[in-house]
């Protein structure tokens, strides 16, 4: 209960201000809050899943879903790395993107997460300034791991 | 520890949900979306009242014996 009354907090916060700095204060708290009851959640439903479905499978099933989860936060970063950038040398600006509506600009994000940490990085989409970079060394070193990982649950899942 | 089939599609539901709002709490905030979500206040208050009902609507036994629960202080305090 804590937990949803700080949900309900962080969100009048979001709703109840204009500064910008407090909002998106108020959303990172609620994004940590969230993440901690889906965890919570997912400890109660444990027993019941571990009794009900085979563990390979429930491996393979959550493996997936950080896949997918990691390649939501990569394109989040990479975005708001370009967004926030002062200067005009982004990779928004460079893929024509930055007047795009927010589901094209989220789109390219995803796509382009998702080619850098399967590796195979088609070049269309790259760094412009050296904090795209930075976050471009971090995104290969991370998602190059949680690749190879999921290729090796599903090597072990098969056989 | 034994759930109920139906307890598990609530519990299952309220953790996609919980996913969800992650999902657009974050494209929101990182994305500066202005139309389309206006509802989620709604749906997350929706949402947290019914996992609150839930989580009181537990039965615990101790030794054997039945222990003063929340559900049971809840029906106290309506007056059941």
């Amino acid at each position: 209960m804590p937990i949803d009354l700080l949900c309900v907090i962080s969100i009048i916060l979001q709703n109840g201000t204009d500064s910008q700095q407090v909002s998106e204060v108020a959303y990172l708290v609620l994004v940590a809050v969230l993440l901690v009851k889906a965890m919570w959640k997912y400890r109660n439903l444990q027993p019941f899943i571990d009794h009900n479905f085979a563990k390979e499978h429930v491996t393979l099933v959550t493996s997936f879903g950080f896949l997918i989860a990691m390649g939501h936060v990569f394109a989040v970063a990479f975005y708001l790395v370009g967004s926030r950038s002062d200067n005009h040398d982004n990779w928004l600006r460079f893929s024509r993107l930055d007047n795009a509506e927010w589901s094209t600009r989220y789109i390219f994000s995803l796509y382009w997460a998702f080619t850098t940490m399967v590796t195979v990085g088609y070049g269309d989409i790259t760094p412009q300034n050296k904090y795209e970079v930075c976050v471009v060394i971090v995104v290969e070193i991370l998602g190059t791991s949680i690749f190879g990982y999921m290729i090796n649950i599903i090597g072990m899942t098969l056989s | 520890m034994k759930l109920s089939k139906l307890y598990f599609l609530i519990e299952l539901s309220l953790l996609l949900i919980n996913v969800l709002m992650i999902w657009f709490v974050s494209v929101q905030s990182a994305f500066n979306v202005e139309e389309g979500f206006s509802a989620l206040p709604s749906v997350w208050q929706t949402v947290a009242v019914l996992d609150i009902f839930i989580t009181l609507n537990t039965a615990r036994v101790l030794e054997g014996r039945e222990i003063k629960n929340r559900w049971r202080i809840f029906k106290m305090y309506l007056g059941g």
